[in-house]
């Protein structure tokens, strides 16, 4: 030790521990830093204090608070890989819908095994379980995904109504089956997005309200983006079909959208709307009236059919009313910060 | 008597024979003890305790939220709770909002789910963002708001737990609580002591609150966050301290912490923390040669570094040393550090890094002839006292416990001086009976403070001098609480569940 004693010991002290002082919530938490340190009772005399914990409460009143630096954000995931992800489910729910609709043109007495078959593959596709990152949000909520049960509902709903336009709708209802099972790839590439966001938002908001307001055009954004793609793939396989079929005259495009009636355009806009909620409601955590609500559009959708209704107009009015529900309940929850926790 | 042993983590460690609660549980069995556990991971109970188990960590239980004209008063309470945690001026709240919740909870059970609920988030977040709020270090965001409302819903479990009421198996059918370990563990004591009167012990080897501002200052969390949550622990605590009839710190230097906390010094009784090791012989012959022993895990806190710079120095004055480092890789890569710093420091040949002790600590003091702690803190008396029990002399840095454990038996060095260490150690190794006299001296004292047998006794009296001085039946005589209203035996023969029909004052 040197002669001279320095006017102020503590500001060394201050200067080593700066960081804890910053940061600390209390003189409590200083004095266990400072203990944790190695500064005992016996360093804290030199410091001319009694005990570590007064020497600590010099240190909290001497230097102030300071917000710390930003936790480290999550490396983003690559646009490429998730678009991978996303190519890969539509190929899986296309597949047993494709299959099908070539199946019923080949064979159309063996339309009722067929659809069953197709149906259960669709179905065990669409309920596998979602798997995702783990994150700091954790929380004690639904698991994303639901139960087995919820995503067995979830799986049968999509088949229900996927299967229905297939097996009953003449070629272009069975074309635009095939564009709406495929079109589900692209209805979980926009649920993700809009996880996405909420987490961006959940980060960047600050206060709820705030995040409510930020999250308000997500949604119909979503919806957007999924109907164009649902229809321009609908649309891709009516070229296709007319393209390989024998052609009455006119341009190749006007006649693939005039081989779907109005009807049935509708009828897919509903089905893609329906879609869309249900699988952001699946991974929002509210796994119960996303099933639900397939499940029971797809119920009305079969009864429909049985009780002699076109094919279009069933899928119309069982996916209509369900999506008018599901839209905005969806939209509704995506306002709040509690459903973009991740589990 | 009936006793409420509460305390946390897995149900098959707080039964074992081996554990604190399992010796103190074989130790009286004139009482009646029950154990009430929290966070366990519901597995089925083996032991001879009954036991009952709440899970407090992981997924919040399944229940529905309060009806809507109950959710006022919910909504009110955790106001005034959150009030008292991030306002300066309202800490007094805390106590009343924290009954007042529990209150509410056992009536409806629906706790949980309010917790978690959107309007408990929105007046979370509308309190935290109140002006009088303490945010000097960063005003809350949405994610911060649904990050404290989880951890409160789970800090908050023991209050819906279905442990209360005077029934067979609840804590009002309890003579006394017994907290071992603070925090969510003396939730359901607090509750049972404001509803039926049922006094607590609280006994703390190391420090709750102490363990969680050290864990939440390295925690993934943003300031808001920790402040919140250590104001709640911090609060709870205190309320602990205020309430609990007598406090048992395992050492003079918990002892402090407590009073710094708030606990009334004349309830303070530092019952050290017994070890079966006192039973253990000493151990054998010393090594050939001067040997150092080292233990403790490899990690920045325990100092290692500073061991072997000051067995350089010892080296350089006695070539022929040696040192022998025990214990495990605390922190991931501090072996390959410790190995660099011998490397650089010429010592390499003559350390040896031996990994944990097959055969317990007991091999790994017999390996050497001094041992010597260089931590930077030392919070708890378990290894001092261990070591101590081998009968071999001990250096060990002035920190924490290591001054009242040691005392006179040992040699005592300021932390982060290699050369006071080297100094010590050198003393040692060159004087053969100073060192025998007091590894000898220091077994003595540890087999006098560490033994099993007096916290057995200091418990048995602690309890009997609580139920004396507590009033017999605080429901049916509210007016005059008169110590020893009852005879100590009343309670050894008191039928289990047996509530008295009149109090005869």
């Amino acid at each position: 030790m040197t002669g001279r004693e320095v006017a102020d010991p503590v500001r060394e002290l201050m200067e080593r521990h700066r960081a804890s002082c910053e940061q600390a919530v209390d003189a409590l938490e200083l004095a266990a830093a400072l203990e944790d340190a190695g500064i005992g009772s016996a360093e804290a005399a030199r410091y001319r204090h009694a005990d570590v914990f007064s020497l600590a409460e010099e240190l909290y009143a001497r230097v102030p608070r300071r917000p710390p630096a930003a936790l480290p954000s999550e490396p983003p995931v690559r646009w490429r890989s998730r678009s991978w992800a996303a190519l890969r489910s539509a190929v899986r729910h296309g597949l047993p819908a494709a299959a099908l609709a070539g199946g019923v043109a080949v064979l159309p007495g063996a339309r009722v095994p067929l659809a069953v078959f197709c149906g259960g593959w669709l179905a065990w596709a669409a309920a596998r379980p979602l798997t995702r990152p783990a994150h700091p949000v954790r929380a004690a909520a639904a698991e994303p995904g639901g139960t087995v049960l919820h995503r067995a509902g979830y799986g049968a709903g999509v088949a229900l109504l996927v299967v229905l336009p297939v097996a009953s709708g003449g070629p272009a209802g069975a074309v635009l089956g095939v564009a709406a099972a495929t079109a589900v790839g692209a209805a979980e590439w926009a649920a993700d997005w809009l996880r996405r966001v909420g987490w961006g938002h959940l980060g960047a908001a600050r206060t709820m309200a705030d995040f409510r307001s930020r999250m308000r055009p997500a949604l119909p954004v979503a919806s957007g983006l999924h109907l164009l793609a649902t229809a321009g793939l609908g649309l891709t396989g009516l070229v296709l079909l007319t393209a390989v079929g024998p052609r009455p005259g006119g341009g190749l495009l006007y006649e693939a959208v005039h081989r779907a009636t109005g009807p049935q355009w509708a009828g897919q806009a509903a089905l893609g709307l329906l879609l869309l909620p249900a699988a952001v409601l699946l991974r929002c955590g509210r796994a119960a009236p996303a099933a639900a609500g397939l499940l029971a559009a797809g119920a009305a959708g079969a009864l429909l059919t049985a009780a002699r209704y076109r094919p279009e107009t069933a899928q119309l009015l069982a996916c209509g009313p369900a999506a008018a529900l599901l839209l905005p309940y969806a939209w509704l929850v995506l306002g709040r910060p509690g459903a973009h926790r991740r589990v | 008597m009936r006793i409420a042993l509460l305390t946390e983590g897995a149900g098959s460690h707080a039964q074992r024979a081996g554990s604190w609660c399992g010796r103190l549980v074989e130790g009286l069995p004139e009482h009646e003890f029950r154990l009430y556990l929290l966070g366990g991971a519901g597995q089925p109970a083996e032991g001879r305790l009954p036991v009952a188990e709440l899970p407090l960590w992981g997924r919040r239980p399944k229940g529905r939220g309060p009806a809507l004209h109950r959710r006022r008063s919910y909504l009110q309470a955790y106001r005034s709770l959150i009030g008292s945690l991030v306002i300066p001026g309202e800490r007094e709240s805390f106590g009343p909002a924290l009954y007042r919740l529990a209150a509410l909870g056992r009536e409806d059970r629906a706790l949980p789910a309010f917790l978690a609920s959107g309007p408990a988030q929105r007046v979370l977040e509308q309190v935290w963002r109140s002006p009088g709020a303490e945010t000097s270090a960063g005003q809350p965001q949405v994610r911060d708001v649904l990050v404290a409302a989880d951890l409160l819903e789970q800090c908050l479990r023991p209050l819906s737990a279905p442990w209360y009421g005077t029934g067979e198996g609840g804590l009002g059918s309890a003579d006394l609580c017994h907290v071992v370990g603070g925090g969510p563990a003396a939730l359901p004591a607090l509750v049972a002591k404001q509803l039926h009167g049922v006094p607590f012990v609280i006994t703390e080897h190391g420090l709750h609150l102490r363990e969680q501002y050290r864990s939440y200052r390295t925690a993934p969390y943003r300031w808001p966050v920790r402040a919140l949550l250590i104001g709640f622990f911090r609060l709870l605590t205190e309320e602990t301290y205020r309430q609990a009839a007598v406090l048992t710190p395992g050492s003079g230097y918990d002892r402090h912490w407590q009073e710094r906390c708030g606990a009334d010094p004349a309830r303070i009784r530092v019952v050290h923390e017994g070890t079966p090791a006192v039973a253990r012989a000493a151990a054998g012959p010393e090594p050939d040669g001067p040997v150092l022993v080292w233990a403790g895990a490899l990690e920045p806190g325990r100092d290692p570094a500073l061991m072997l710079h000051a067995f350089a120095r010892v080296r350089a004055e006695l070539p022929g040393a040696r040192l022998r480092m025990y214990g495990e890789e605390g922190a991931p890569g501090f072996l390959a550090h410790c190995r660099e710093i011998a490397g650089r420091l010429g010592v390499d040949a003559a350390v040896s890094f031996e990994g944990r002790p097959e055969g317990g600590p007991a091999e790994a003091w017999a390996a050497g002839s001094v041992v010597v702690f260089s931590a930077l803190a030392q919070r708890s008396p378990r290894l001092l006292a261990d070591a101590m029990l081998s009968g071999r002399a001990v250096v060990a840095t002035e920190v924490g416990v290591a001054r009242e454990v040691v005392g006179p038996t040992g040699l005592l060095v300021p932390p982060r001086d290699p050369r006071a260490l080297a100094t010590a150690c050198l003393a040692l190794l060159g004087d053969e009976e100073r060192r025998a006299r007091l590894g000898l001296a220091g077994r003595l004292r540890a087999q006098e403070r560490f033994a099993v047998e007096p916290v057995v006794t200091a418990f048995r009296e602690i309890y009997l001098e609580l139920v004396s001085r507590w009033p017999a039946f605080p429901t049916a005589a509210k007016a005059a609480a008169r110590p020893f209203a009852r005879p100590a035996e009343y309670w050894v023969a008191g039928p289990a569940g047996a509530e008295p029909v009149a109090e005869a004052v």
